[in-house]
């Protein structure tokens, strides 16, 4: 395939900027986020050429890379265990949806954070469960498993609280 | 049965409340992915461009040579010391010049015809005196 151009490369921004943000705040503020998603888009624009898949391509860039600058703060600050899960809002906030974006980053938050990984990719990232198997090295029939039980988990979280969805 | 359709009908549904929920967009850091895309493609230093600029700041540097007058530095004076070697003449006896040709020429007439053949200055034969003196001369001559 050819070399990326940059308008392109801003149509994929327009097209996926804001899920591969979302993916990264899993582990990190929006700051640092916003400059993992942009190194992504920057090292694919590097590529003498264009990936298969590039959706589940800067998926992969912007886990391992939220992952290295997790271990670097942890190594520096010694700390056990960093997930910055309170900076600021995940989602955009809207009156036209059932859930509200508050209440859905506050039951995200609830989930261990394998299985919010997988929501994520899947509902956000719109990646099909075997990118997402491939990209946290696990098998299909586990990243399914994961899925549903987390789905599980925020149907429970929703039935509890009510007041998390409005009546369309 | 694909894992891609084996959701259950309540699964899906909360899959799709989820999902109305929009990521924050962020449109500084679209300007700025602009912005770095496009320094990224305009800002590739080529080889011919960095050969080229090589190639002007050596014609510059030669020129600023050739303007640049050159000032006569000033000349260093060392002392010369004294040598302990003395250059002594080769040794032998003192050469005078001498017309070597005319004088063998001389010599070999001399040897053959005897005192006779001496050239005489005043055009005619030499007197007794005048051999005497040549000859003298001869012997002289002899002994260097």
């Amino acid at each position: 395939m050819a070399k990326i151009n940059p308008d392109k490369l801003i149509e994929w921004y327009e097209a996926c900027g804001s899920e591969l943000r979302l993916y990264a705040l899993q582990w990190h503020g929006h700051q640092q986020a916003e400059d993992l998603v942009q190194d992504a888009f920057i090292k694919l624009l590097k590529q003498r050429r264009c990936p298969d898949h590039v959706r589940a391509w800067l998926f992969r860039v912007v886990r391992n890379s939220s992952i290295s600058r997790l271990r670097e703060l942890q190594s520096r600050k010694k700390a056990t265990q960093m997930f910055p899960l309170t900076h600021g809002c995940w989602f955009e906030p809207r009156s036209d949806v059932q859930l509200d974006a508050r209440n859905a980053q506050a039951i995200l938050e609830t989930l261990p954070s394998e299985r919010r990984e997988i929501v994520v990719l899947r509902i956000w990232g719109q990646l099909s469960f075997r990118d997402i198997a491939d990209l946290i090295e696990k098998s299909i029939p586990w990243v399914h498993r994961e899925y549903q039980a987390a789905l599980g988990m925020i149907k429970t979280r929703l039935e509890s609280s009510p007041c998390h969805t409005r009546q369309a | 049965m694909s894992h891609e359709t084996s959701l259950t009908q309540e699964e899906q549904h909360i899959e799709a409340i989820l999902g109305q929920c929009r990521p924050m967009a962020d449109v500084p850091g679209r300007d700025k992915l602009m912005f770095e895309a496009g320094r990224m493609s305009a800002g590739h230093v080529r080889l011919w461009q960095c050969v080229s600029g090589v190639c002007a700041m050596v014609l510059l540097c030669s020129l600023t040579m050739r303007v640049t007058p050159s000032t006569p530095e000033p000349a260093i004076v060392t002392p010369q010391f004294a040598s302990n070697q003395w250059h002594m003449p080769p040794e032998g006896p003192i050469r005078r010049p001498v017309d070597t040709q005319a004088y063998i020429h001389v010599r070999h007439r001399v040897l053959e015809q005897g005192l006779d053949a001496l050239p005489d200055a005043r055009g005619g034969r030499a007197g007794a005196a005048d051999r005497m003196q040549y000859g003298q001369a001869m012997k002289r001559y002899m002994a260097l």
